[in-house]
C-alpha cells in the first residue's frame, strides 16, 4: 500500500484514528463538550466586546466572563481536580487576548482579572472537593469488597477445616459447626447447633475456655468432648475470643489428641519398661558379681592372709612374693566391690534411700578431696523401692555430672522428707551450662543424663527443675509423692 | 573346757565351708550349725542356741541386719558376729543398732576369725581396722553424732569405758580395777544411760568421737591380748 495509503483512507475514518490514540478522557464525548462551552463563551465574550464598549448589549457587557462557570462546574464535576483546574486555565488563556486588547482602563482591567480570579477558584475548590469523594467513595468500595473476599475465605476455611470449629455465644449457645465438628461429635451440624456448650464440653469445659480466652495469651487447653454415643474424645482446643455485631463470640477448634495420648502413653510405658528391664539387668550383674569373684577373691586373700600369718617357715623371698600378692588381691577385691556397688548399692535395698545417699556423699568426698555437704530434714524414713531406686539414680547422675563436668569446689546435698512427699536437691558452684527452655531439647544437646533423669522423676509423678547458667553453677532438684 | 558353740550363716557354701575347716583347727570353737539364708539362719538359732553367730550382710530371703536383730528374741545368749565381703561403712551404724557385737570382713585370716570369735563371746566388741579408721572420720564428720553428754562421765566411769574401749571383759575391768564384776556392770548401765547408747560398741565410739581416747587404744580385730 504505502504512499496510496493516505489517499485511500476516507478523512473521517483518520480522524476515528487519531482520536482513539488520544488519552482515554480525551475520548469522552463530554470533554468536547466543555471545550465547545469554553470556546463558545470565550467566542461570546469577544463578540460583545469587538472594538471597544459597545452601548445596545447594555449591563450584559459584564456577563460573559462569568458565563465560564457553566464549563468549569461541569468539568470539575465529571472530570474531578484535573478538569476543574485546567478548565479554568483553558478559559483564563482564551480570554487574555480580549483583556489586552479592549480593557485598557485600570478599572475594567481588574474587574476582568477579578472575574476570572473567581472562575478559577470557584473551578479549584469545587473539583478538589469533587475529588476528594470520589476518591473516599472508591475507598469504602474498596473495604468492602476486601471484606467480602475475606469473609468468602473464613467461611471456605471454617467448611473445610480439617480441624473441628464451633462458634459459642456468650451464654453457651452453639451458633455455628463446620463438617469436621460433625464428624469429631458424630452429630449431624443441625443437632450440634441445638446443643449448649455445657453438654457437648462438660460444665468444667467450658468453664475451662471460658477462662482460656481471657488469659493474656491464651494457650492450647485440653478438654473431654462428650460424643453422640456418649464416649469421650480427649482434644486440645485453641479458644479465641470474636467480636461481631452479635455481641462476643468465642471460637473453639478442636484437635483430637486421643491417638497421640495414646501414643505418649505408650512411650511412657515403653521407657518405663526399658528402665526397669536396665535396673533388673545391673541387679542381675551385681548379684552375679558378688556370687562368684567377689567370693572367690575374697577366698584367695583370706587364704594367703593365713598362709602368711600361720607359716614361719617361709624363706623370705617368698613371703615377701606372697604378701605382695596379697595386696594386689586385695586391691583387685576393692574393685569388684566398688563395681558392684555402682551397678546397685546393696545399702539402698537393705537400709534405704537416706543411708545410701550418705554413703554416696561420703564416697565422692574421699574421691573429689572436698567435702560434699548432705542436708537431711525430716524424718527419714523407707519409701517404695521404685521411689527410692528412682530418687538415688537421679542424685547418683548429678553428682555423676558434678566430677565429670562442673570443675566445682562446692557441692551441696539436700534430701527432705514431709508428710506424703520427699525431695532432693543437688547444687554445685562450677561452671554450669545454657539450660535449655524446655527439657526436651536437651536430647538434641546430647544431654542424656539429664534426660535420663527427667524421664525418672516423671516416672515417679514429679518434675525435675534444672536451673543452671554459664559460670552460675547448676541446681538440680525434684519432689515426688512419697 | 567347754566350747564355743558357733553357728555359721552364709548363703555361699564354698565360704561356709573355708570357714568351718579353719575354725575346726582350734579346739575352743565348734560350729554346730550352718544356715544358707536369713530365714533358716534364725530356725537354725532357735533349735542349736549358739554362743556366738557369724552373720553375712548380703543374704537371700533376710539380711544379716534383720537376723542380728531379731536373734536378741530368738536365742538372747547368742552374740552376732558380722562377717562381710563389704567395707561399706553405711551399715555399721545400723548394724550396732540392731546388736552386734563385731564387724569383721571376711578377708581376715583365720587366727584372727578365731580371736574375734572368742572377743565376742568374752563379752568384746571387735571392729576391722579399715572399718574403725572410717567411723571415726564419719562421727567426727557428722555434727549431731557425738552430742556433750547431759551428765558427765565421772572420773571412775571415763577409766571403765576406756579399759572396755582396750577390749577388756567385763572381768578383767574388775580385776584391773579392785571392783567387783557387778560394780562394774553397774557403772556400765550407768555410762550407756548418760550417753544415750545401748551397746558396749556404741560408747566406745562416742568416746572416740568425744576423743576421750585414742583410736589406737581400742581393741582390733588382729590385736593379741
Amino acid at each position: 500500500m504505502g504512499s496510496v495509503a493516505g489517499i485511500s483512507v476516507p478523512p473521517f475514518r483518520a480522524l476515528l484514528h487519531a482520536l482513539s490514540r488520544l488519552p482515554a478522557r480525551a475520548r469522552d464525548r463530554r470533554f468536547w463538550f466543555i471545550q465547545a462551552m469554553v470556546l463558545g463563551v470565550a467566542a461570546l465574550h469577544t463578540y460583545t466586546e469587538a472594538g471597544g464598549y459597545q452601548e445596545p448589549f447594555g449591563s450584559f457587557h459584564h456577563i460573559p466572563v462569568t458565563l465560564f462557570l457553566i464549563p468549569v462546574a461541569y468539568a470539575s464535576l465529571h472530570f474531578r481536580l484535573e478538569g476543574g483546574i485546567l478548565t479554568g486555565l483553558s478559559a483564563t488563556i482564551l480570554t487574555t487576548p480580549n483583556i489586552l486588547l479592549w480593557h485598557t482602563t485600570a478599572f475594567s482591567f481588574e474587574g476582568e482579572l477579578t472575574q476570572l480570579a473567581v472562575v478559577v477558584a470557584v473551578g479549584s475548590l469545587l473539583s478538589w472537593r469533587v475529588e476528594r469523594e470520589v476518591r473516599q467513595r472508591f475507598k469504602a468500595e474498596e473495604a468492602s469488597a476486601r471484606l467480602q473476599v475475606s469473609e468468602e475465605k473464613y467461611q471456605n476455611l471454617f467448611e473445610a477445616a480439617g480441624d473441628a470449629i464451633l462458634v459459642f455465644g456468650a451464654a453457651g449457645e452453639l451458633l455455628a459447626a463446620n463438617a469436621a465438628a460433625g464428624r469429631l461429635t458424630g452429630y449431624t451440624l443441625k443437632g450440634l447447633t441445638a446443643m449448649r456448650a455445657d453438654a457437648l464440653l462438660q460444665a468444667s469445659g467450658w468453664e475451662a475456655v471460658q477462662r482460656s480466652v481471657t488469659a493474656d495469651l491464651p494457650k492450647p487447653i485440653h478438654l473431654s468432648l462428650v460424643t453422640n454415643r456418649g464416649s469421650q474424645v480427649a482434644v486440645e482446643a485453641t479458644c479465641a475470643l470474636v467480636h461481631s455485631q452479635e455481641g462476643p463470640l468465642l471460637q473453639a477448634v478442636l484437635r483430637d489428641v486421643t491417638e497421640q495420648q495414646r501414643q505418649q502413653q505408650n512411650l511412657q510405658s515403653y521407657a518405663s519398661l526399658v528402665m526397669r528391664a536396665q535396673e533388673e539387668e545391673q541387679r542381675r550383674i551385681a548379684r552375679e558379681l558378688h556370687d562368684v569373684p567377689v567370693q572367690s577373691m575374697v577366698l584367695i586373700c583370706r587364704d594367703l592372709a593365713t598362709l602368711l600369718q600361720s607359716s614361719d617357715s617361709l624363706p623370705d623371698p617368698v613371703r615377701r612374693g606372697l604378701a605382695g600378692v596379697r595386696e594386689r588381691a586385695e586391691e583387685t577385691l576393692g574393685l569388684l566391690r566398688r563395681f558392684s556397688r555402682e551397678l546397685r548399692p546393696s545399702v539402698l535395698d537393705d537400709l534405704g534411700f537416706g543411708p545410701a545417699i550418705q554413703a554416696l556423699t561420703e564416697e565422692l568426698s574421699r574421691r573429689l578431696g572436698f567435702r560434699v555437704h548432705l542436708e537431711m530434714s525430716g524424718t527419714s524414713r523407707r519409701l517404695a523401692p521404685d521411689t527410692e531406686l528412682g530418687l538415688f539414680r537421679i542424685v547418683q547422675e548429678a553428682l555423676r555430672n558434678v566430677e565429670k563436668h562442673a570443675g566445682a569446689t562446692q557441692t551441696k546435698v539436700a534430701v527432705y522428707f514431709k508428710e506424703g512427699r520427699a525431695g532432693v536437691a543437688v547444687a554445685d558452684n562450677g561452671q554450669g551450662f545454657r539450660a535449655p527452655a524446655r527439657l526436651g531439647d536437651l536430647t538434641a544437646e546430647g544431654k542424656l543424663g539429664l534426660v535420663g533423669m527427667e524421664e525418672r522423676a516423671r516416672l515417679l509423678s514429679g518434675r525435675l527443675e534444672v536451673q543452671s547458667a554459664p559460670g552460675k553453677g547448676t541446681q538440680i532438684s525434684v519432689e515426688v509423692p512419697a | 573346757m567347754s566350747q564355743i558353740r558357733v553357728l555359721l550363716a552364709d548363703d555361699h557354701a564354698i565360704f561356709r565351708e573355708g570357714t568351718r575347716r579353719i575354725l575346726g583347727e582350734y579346739p575352743d570353737i565348734a560350729v554346730v550349725g550352718e544356715a544358707a539364708d536369713g530365714e533358716e539362719a534364725l530356725r537354725v538359732a532357735g533349735q542349736v542356741q549358739p554362743d556366738v553367730a557369724i552373720v553375712d550382710i548380703a543374704m537371700p530371703r533376710l539380711n544379716g541386719i534383720e537376723v542380728t536383730r531379731r536373734l536378741a528374741a530368738i536365742s538372747p545368749s547368742t552374740r552376732s558376729l558380722i562377717l562381710t565381703a563389704y567395707d561399706d561403712d553405711a551399715y555399721i551404724f545400723a548394724l550396732l543398732e540392731a546388736g552386734a557385737a563385731g564387724y569383721l570382713l571376711k578377708t581376715v585370716p583365720g587366727r584372727e576369725l578365731a580371736e574375734a570369735v572368742r572377743a565376742v563371746h568374752d563379752g568384746q566388741t571387735v571392729l576391722h581396722p579399715a572399718i574403725t579408721q572410717k567411723l571415726v572420720e564419719r562421727l567426727k564428720a557428722s555434727p549431731h553424732a557425738a552430742k556433750e553428754p547431759q551428765e558427765p562421765l565421772t572420773a571412775r566411769e571415763l577409766e571403765i569405758l576406756k579399759l572396755v574401749s582396750s577390749g577388756l571383759s567385763n572381768k578383767e575391768v574388775a580385776a584391773k580395777t579392785g571392783l567387783s564384776v557387778r560394780t562394774v556392770e553397774v557403772h556400765l548401765t550407768h555410762i550407756f544411760n548418760k550417753l544415750g547408747v545401748a551397746s558396749r560398741m556404741e560408747a566406745v565410739l562416742h568416746g572416740l568421737s568425744r576423743g576421750w581416747f585414742p583410736v589406737e587404744g581400742i581393741r582390733q580385730a588382729g590385736e593379741r591380748t
